[in-house]
């Protein structure tokens, strides 16, 4: 999200944002909103309507779907395809946060490398934004817990032969293939679901704590992007149009100008990519290219990635107060515990800076802006 | 690949014997489990996976769950059986810290696990467990007993 907010407006006042984040939305083991119930049909319309139906209930604006990759709901999305013990699990967790590496940062705009794009997307040297990473929690695990079965009988009766049993799969065209694009669907929605309550939350945080209307705030969507997801798509392959399931895992959408997928305003500019870096370095908004349509199926990275496992992190992390070292680089961070911040302490990632340098000038998307980081909240 | 770095999840038996090692990867996490017999396995397994995600010194046994689940292969035993307590983990915020397994083998598994739920201010979560995989999964007798190698996703 975008703000009218330089950083200098909120100077001093990053630990009662923080703080409060921290309050409104929910990120440890078991937390949720107190004031959200939500019955067996409405879960099935989550998972039919995705974003919109955030929206319907109030949460953010009607325009927020616009910026939305798919405009918040993948269509032929079958909740009945998806288990009773998948819907539980979703039930408790939407509009939370997660653990492991889901966050909710504020940060600001520090170098802007494409005036002219930034500018599209309303993006300024110094402008207050904020970076929103959840995905489907639980519900989504137990849909691929549930498939996974399902795909392992489906690769015995297709003979297909499998080097893992996690490779386990069916051809897309199959009942078991298609029923499971229409629970993984389900996933996505709930995940555009997850992400637009959280970021109605961060706007109703920064109403509460600065005392500014959101007209004053203007904290808008700049873009909902993907993670991990198999999507339906046309490319062109030995100069023949096809019709292609794209799946990228680790990876992001990176649509080039004048694609259809792309909300209108940005048309002209290219699809937005967010990649978020740790939480001590910074972070980057890029912009998808022609170069990956035509190299890469349109897509690029879609975060720095781990060097350290989560225990070598821990271990190096020990007898130090990463919450302190943190404040003393100015990054105000907040955890559900003390292990899910020391296993992302900023060592344990590659540099950003390197990754992104490396999509930039491979030119499947282009540097827009940097943002380094004020505060941040993790599950 | 998957390298075992260190071993300072190794949790020994009051004879002595190791029980479990925690296996070191950058995104995931791996558990190697140990066990005389099949029941002490799933037990072990069981213990080793909120001796991962919790301090399970701070936990009680207050609360008691059972669990059946329909026999398959032993490895999709394993990985159904930790994926049943992570289920209860995330629905009922539950950290388990005793098993008793009953029976398993090909007919499935019966077995109970005591614990109590998640409370601030008393547990700590260490980890945040996102999914069991069947990835590069591994049940085998070995002298002397069992063994065997789950990869978590965290």
């Amino acid at each position: 999200m975008r703000s009218g907010l330089s950083r200098k407006d909120i100077q001093g006042r990053m630990k009662d944002l923080v703080n409060t984040l921290f309050i409104n939305i929910p990120s440890g083991v078991g937390s949720h909103r107190k004031d959200l119930k939500l019955n067996r049909e409405e879960q099935r319309q989550v998972l039919k309507k995705g974003a919109r139906w955030a929206v319907e209930k109030g949460f953010g604006a009607a325009k927020d779907i616009e910026h939305i990759e798919e405009l918040g709901c993948i269509e032929g999305a079958d909740p009945d395809r998806v288990s009773e013990r998948a819907m539980e699990r979703g039930r408790a967790q939407l509009g939370t946060l997660g653990s492991g590496n889901h966050f909710v940062e504020v940060g600001y705009v520090a170098e802007v490398f494409d005036e002219s794009i930034a500018r599209t997307l309303g993006l300024w040297k110094d402008q207050v934004t904020v970076l929103v990473h959840t995905g489907s929690r639980g519900l989504g695990h137990q849909v691929c817990d549930d498939y996974i079965r399902v795909m392992m009988d489906a690769a015995r009766k297709y003979r297909i032969e499998l080097p893992d049993p996690q490779l386990c799969c069916a051809p897309i065209s199959s009942p078991e293939g298609s029923r499971y694009l229409e629970a993984m669907a389900c996933a996505a929605n709930y995940a555009f679901t997850n992400r637009q309550m959280i970021s109605h939350w961060v706007r109703e945080t920064f109403e509460q704590v600065l005392q500014k209307s959101p007209r004053d705030l203007k904290l808008d969507l700049v873009y909902d992007v993907c993670h991990n997801i198999a999507k339906i798509e046309t490319h062109t392959v030995n100069g023949e149009k096809k019709k292609l399931c794209v799946h990228r895992k680790g990876a992001t959408r990176a649509f080039p100008p004048d694609h259809r997928d792309i909300p209108e305003d940005y048309r002209s500019i290219g699809q937005p990519v967010l990649i978020p870096g740790d939480m001590g370095r910074c972070s980057y908004v890029l912009i998808g290219t022609e170069r990956a349509m035509k190299e890469t199926f349109g897509s690029t990275c879609h975060g720095a990635g781990r060097v350290m496992s989560r225990h070598q992190a821990i271990k190096t992390a020990k007898g130090r107060a990463v919450v302190r070292e943190m404040e003393d680089k100015g990054i105000i961070v907040k955890g559900a515990s003390r292990g899910t911040i020391e296993e992302e302490i900023p060592e344990a990632y590659k540099d950003v800076n390197d990754v992104v340098n490396v999509v930039h000038h491979a030119g499947i998307s282009l540097k827009v802006v940097k943002l380094v980081p004020m505060g941040v909240i993790k599950g | 690949m998957i390298f075992a770095l260190f071993l300072d999840g190794r949790m020994k038996a009051k004879k002595g014997k190791k029980r479990f090692e925690i296996l070191d990867h950058t995104a995931d996490i791996g558990l190697i489990v140990f066990g005389e017999d099949l029941k002490t396995l799933f037990e072990n397994a069981g213990e080793a996976f909120f001796h991962l995600i919790t301090d399970l010194r701070r936990v009680r046994e207050n609360e008691e769950r059972r669990i059946e689940l329909k026999g398959e292969s032993l490895e999709r035993l394993m990985v159904d059986w930790l994926n049943e307590l992570l289920y209860l983990h995330d629905v009922e915020s539950l950290l388990f810290k005793k098993f008793e397994v009953e029976a398993v083998g090909d007919e499935g598994l019966r077995a109970k696990a005591k614990g109590e739920p998640f409370q601030e201010g008393v547990h700590v979560i260490k980890t945040g467990v996102k999914a069991v995989t069947h990835h590069q999964i591994q049940v085998n007798r070995e002298s002397g007993g069992w063994r065997a190698q789950v990869i978590l996703d965290l």
